[in-house]
């Protein structure tokens, strides 16, 4: 607040220039938007905590809840009886963290195929006179706007013998067309004379494209990547349309835990562990996000840059 | 002139032929995984196809009638009029309510002087973007189960999932709750991207601070406001599968299902089989959608001079 009133001391010795504007201030009113400001400020920042806090406060929450004992009551912010229960019943049940094995099978796979089937065609369509160079774009546009959808999609896949696989949930997400055109852009901002004199000294191009640009691209590489993990970590409709119920042993964690809320818990069975499902459910939900929460601090160093060069070139 | 083209496209393929082994598994990919299923659209005119009898789809294919009777079952059906105009319904909604939002949050984000508090909000509102729709919804069933927070705070015993009438609100409420921080992004960079100058001069002229908003800030970022617009009304047919198919239940499917859940209801959902309808809604989904995007980007390109592609 301090710094603010001091630009507006230093603003008012110029208080001749003022007068030239159409709406020339008087000095009352002067005094009046120093007011006005200071009290515009102290609002926005008192909105700005109450957005922070809804956003943060489910989260509080939901952790509350984890960490909770079953008694009847509501959890608000604080625990109840505070147990590991929820949690330990999550890291000892098998199936969840199979399923946290295959996201990140899954995750990490697909991350590194996409990435370098993107790269290498973001490589060579830099090129300006690459053959069909527009054409070839064309081709990859129309897959960003339009897609057969899922029946088409679910047959194709039995085809080609990959339903009930764990390739099912890695293919289909490979040819990430957004990101292509990123890499592009930044792959054709490279000034071409390191690559040239590469050329000149014999080098194929393989060489210069991972000696050369996969180095000086890893900027736009780490940015893309992180994005395409999130992407893949969270997604469960691959899942849900290329794999039945007979291969859950396939299941990423996204649609283990949905179908894991929809399921309902037995009252006859075990007792504990059917009031503490409903905990349980939120434990399993917050070991789910761990890994996004361990990477969140690179995507968010990274995501304002990928924004605006995704925007800067149409 | 033809000669001339052959001859330069041949002396770009011998000079770069070398190059075409890297777009090569792109391309792969993307006709194995976008455009055989194109070609899968003509699952669309065939009546009755059976995939259970025939084991291999193409034979099952082949077997089948032509027909264009589940076109004509798009028109003419009830419930598929009323699940086209719940998709509407929620991205209009969607649209109204949430797409100023943004712009406001990046206004008082980038007001707030504080380096320290503007880079904190920013962490804070940007973060529900990246967790998955089975994450959220799993805590808002949560927050607002009958016995669970909100209900205890406020002393209602309201079925929040459960409710058809609230149902649509509910979407468009979560869909802010998880996307307004992060859309502020794209207007944050744009604010900060103006010239400082004219908020000095503003200020000598003895402007308030609601005063250089509206007539430095907004004015400023117009051109960005109104390309995300057409954008986004490019996307009014997709009304959100992911978010609405961990949402939705049978007793809000009145009000709640769209083109997206229903299309995968009766084909590989709860009411699996009817290949050649679903295929027909999708498609017609499809091309309604295409046609939006390729008209507002062209809007958008006249508009401002910049487009998505």
């Amino acid at each position: 607040m301090e710094e603010i009133m001091k630009t507006e001391e230093m603003v008012a010795p110029e208080e001749p220039i003022a007068e030239k504007a159409l709406t020339p201030p008087t000095a009352p009113k002067k005094t009046m938007h120093i007011h006005e400001n200071r009290v515009f400020h102290i609002v926005n920042y008192i909105l700005l905590t109450l957005i922070v806090l809804l956003c943060l406060v489910p989260f509080v929450n939901i952790i509350a809840k984890a960490l909770s004992t079953y008694t009847g009551k509501a959890v608000f912010l604080l625990p109840h009886e505070i147990t590991w229960y929820n949690f330990s019943y999550v890291f000892t049940n098998w199936p969840y963290f199979r399923s946290f094995l295959v996201s990140a099978g899954v995750t990490l796979c697909g991350t590194a195929l996409s990435v370098g089937v993107m790269f290498a065609a973001a490589y060579a369509l830099s090129k300006q006179d690459f053959p069909l160079r527009k054409g070839v774009m064309v081709f990859f546009i129309i897959i960003m706007l339009f897609s057969g959808g899922i029946v088409p999609n679910f047959f194709v896949m039995k085809m080609l013998g990959l339903l009930n696989t764990p390739l099912a949930l890695v293919f289909p997400s490979v040819v990430q067309v957004y990101n292509l055109i990123l890499l592009k852009n930044y792959v054709e901002g490279v000034p071409r004379e390191i690559e040239e004199s590469a050329h000149i000294d014999g080098a194929t191009n393989l060489q210069v494209m991972v000696k050369i640009l996969i180095p000086v691209s890893l900027p736009a590489i780490a940015s893309v990547a992180l994005f395409t993990a999130v992407t893949y970590w969270n997604n469960y409709f691959n899942a849900l349309i290329y794999l039945s119920p007979s291969s859950e042993q396939f299941y990423p964690l996204a649609l283990f835990i949905n179908n894991y809320i929809n399921s309902a818990a037995n009252e006859l069975g075990d007792l504990t562990y059917y009031h503490q499902k409903s905990f349980i459910e939120m434990a399993m939900i917050i070991v789910s996000i761990i890994p996004i929460l361990a990477v969140y601090p690179f995507v968010a160093k990274f995501f304002v840059r990928g924004v605006t060069v995704g925007s800067v070139k149409g | 002139m033809k000669d001339a083209f052959d001859k330069t496209l041949k002396a770009k393929w011998k000079k770069n032929k070398s190059l075409v082994p890297f777009v090569l598994p792109a391309i792969v990919f993307g006709v194995l995984f976008s455009y055989l299923p194109m070609v899968g659209l003509l699952i669309a005119f065939k009546d009755n196809i059976n995939f259970i009898r025939y084991d291999n789809p193409i034979q099952a294919f082949l077997a089948a009638d032509w027909t264009v009777k589940h076109f004509q079952k798009i028109f003419s059906d009830p419930e598929i009029l009323k699940y086209i105009a719940n998709t509407l319904i929620i991205s209009v909604l969607k649209i109204v309510i949430l797409f100023p939002l943004p712009v406001v949050l990046a206004v008082m984000i980038t007001e707030a002087q504080n380096r320290g508090f503007s880079k904190a909000t920013q962490m804070a509102v940007f973060l529900p973007h990246f967790l998955s729709w089975v994450v959220i919804t799993g805590i808002f069933k949560s927050i607002l189960a009958l016995d669970g927070p909100v209900n205890r705070l406020f002393g209602t015993e309201i079925f929040w999932f459960g409710e058809d009438k609230l149902f649509r609100w509910l979407v468009v409420f979560m869909s802010g709750w998880k996307e307004i921080g992060y859309s502020s992004i794209v207007y944050v960079s744009a604010i900060l991207a103006i010239d400082p100058n004219l908020y000095e001069a503003a200020k000598l002229d003895g402007a308030g601070k609601f005063r250089q908003i509206w007539s430095i800030t907004i004015p400023s970022i117009l051109p960005t406001i109104i390309t995300m617009l057409i954008i986004r009304v490019g996307y009014l047919m997709d009304a959100g599968f992911d978010q609405i198919y961990t949402m939705i239940s049978s007793t809000t499917r009145n009000s709640g299902e769209i083109i997206g859940t229903y299309v995968y209801r009766i084909s590989l959902g709860e009411n699996a089989g009817q290949y050649g309808l679903s295929t027909a809604v999708g498609l017609f989904n499809g091309v309604v959608a295409l046609l939006l995007i390729l008209i507002t980007n062209k809007i958008a390109k006249k508009a401002t001079g910049t487009g998505i592609y």
